[in-house]
């Protein structure tokens, strides 16, 4: 019922959009620019920083509902994982990617 | 019938019309973005479907690299592409006409890839494999390549930031 009476009301109704009706209403802030603007590479560095560890995160997932069935040694073998993937963030934080100048 | 067995499968048909509605919004749309944000819709459907087939592992694999990384990956394309959320170009009729014809050849596979199969893991509801097993075989039988995945995830990561920084200066 509801949906038919907004569906009618929307093909009814008349559509006369002008600047002044599609203004920002009331107090709101005028908006700058387009929306979709071209981004600083730092966000690029640190998107392939989260890719990775978002994979890591994934093999993460089935040892940590394993975890009570796995003994000591499934523990060292997942701290050695993430060890060499540590690294990596080792290299970024070196270089200075982390940095945010 | 179980209970829980009737909503799982009446749950399929309303994640199947989101997937499919997703996946024509994200070939119709005309903005870019908007065909990115609908592609994350049509993954997230994907994900439900394999959560109703009992794969949780799958379902974790499709959110965490689809909807994460990969989106993510889309959404930077874009967003370092100039102006390409407004340009709305379709290519000339010889593009469109081999993209069509790779896309029905890719259709033809994918139907006989429906037809030949069994399925007769879906129709049992699952492999009955949990997320568990995989998390034993992962840290026991499949020790070795497991923590190769760890080098060559390192090596992805050094190579693409590296790349990264040589495009910065």
């Amino acid at each position: 019922m509801v949906a038919g009476a907004l569906f009618f009301a929307w093909l009814m109704r008349p559509s006369k959009p002008d600047p002044i009706k599609l203004d920002v209403y009331e107090c709101g802030e005028e908006t700058v620019g387009p929306s979709q603007v071209q981004f600083n590479i730092k966000f690029y560095l640190a998107a392939i920083l989260f890719v990775v560890f978002d994979v890591e995160a994934l093999f993460l997932l089935p040892w940590a509902v394993a975890f009570k069935d796995l003994g000591i040694r499934a523990f060292i073998e997942m701290i050695l994982f993430i060890l060499i993937l540590f690294v990596g963030l080792a290299y970024a934080w070196r270089k200075g990617i982390l940095k945010w100048a | 019938m179980d209970i829980s067995v009737i909503i799982s499968k009446l749950a399929f048909y309303p994640i199947a019309a989101v997937i499919l509605i997703a996946a024509i919004l994200v070939v119709s749309l005309r903005n870019v973005f908007y065909a990115a944000l609908s592609l994350i819709l049509c993954f997230l459907g994907v994900a439900s479907l394999y959560l109703l087939l009992h794969a949780e592992f799958l379902a974790g694999a499709q959110v965490l690299i689809y909807i994460g990384a990969i989106s993510v990956l889309i959404i930077f394309a874009i967003m370092f592409t100039k102006d390409i959320s407004h340009q709305y170009s379709s290519g000339t009729l010889l593009y469109r006409v081999s993209v069509g014809f790779v896309l029905f050849l890719l259709f033809l596979v994918m139907t006989a890839a429906y037809l030949l199969n069994a399925w007769t893991h879906a129709a049992a509801g699952g492999t009955g494999v949990s997320i568990t097993d995989i998390g034993k075989m992962m840290l026991s039988t499949y020790l070795l390549p497991f923590e190769a995945l760890s080098v060559l995830l390192l090596a992805a990561l050094i190579g693409a930031l590296f790349l990264a920084r040589k495009e910065e200066r």
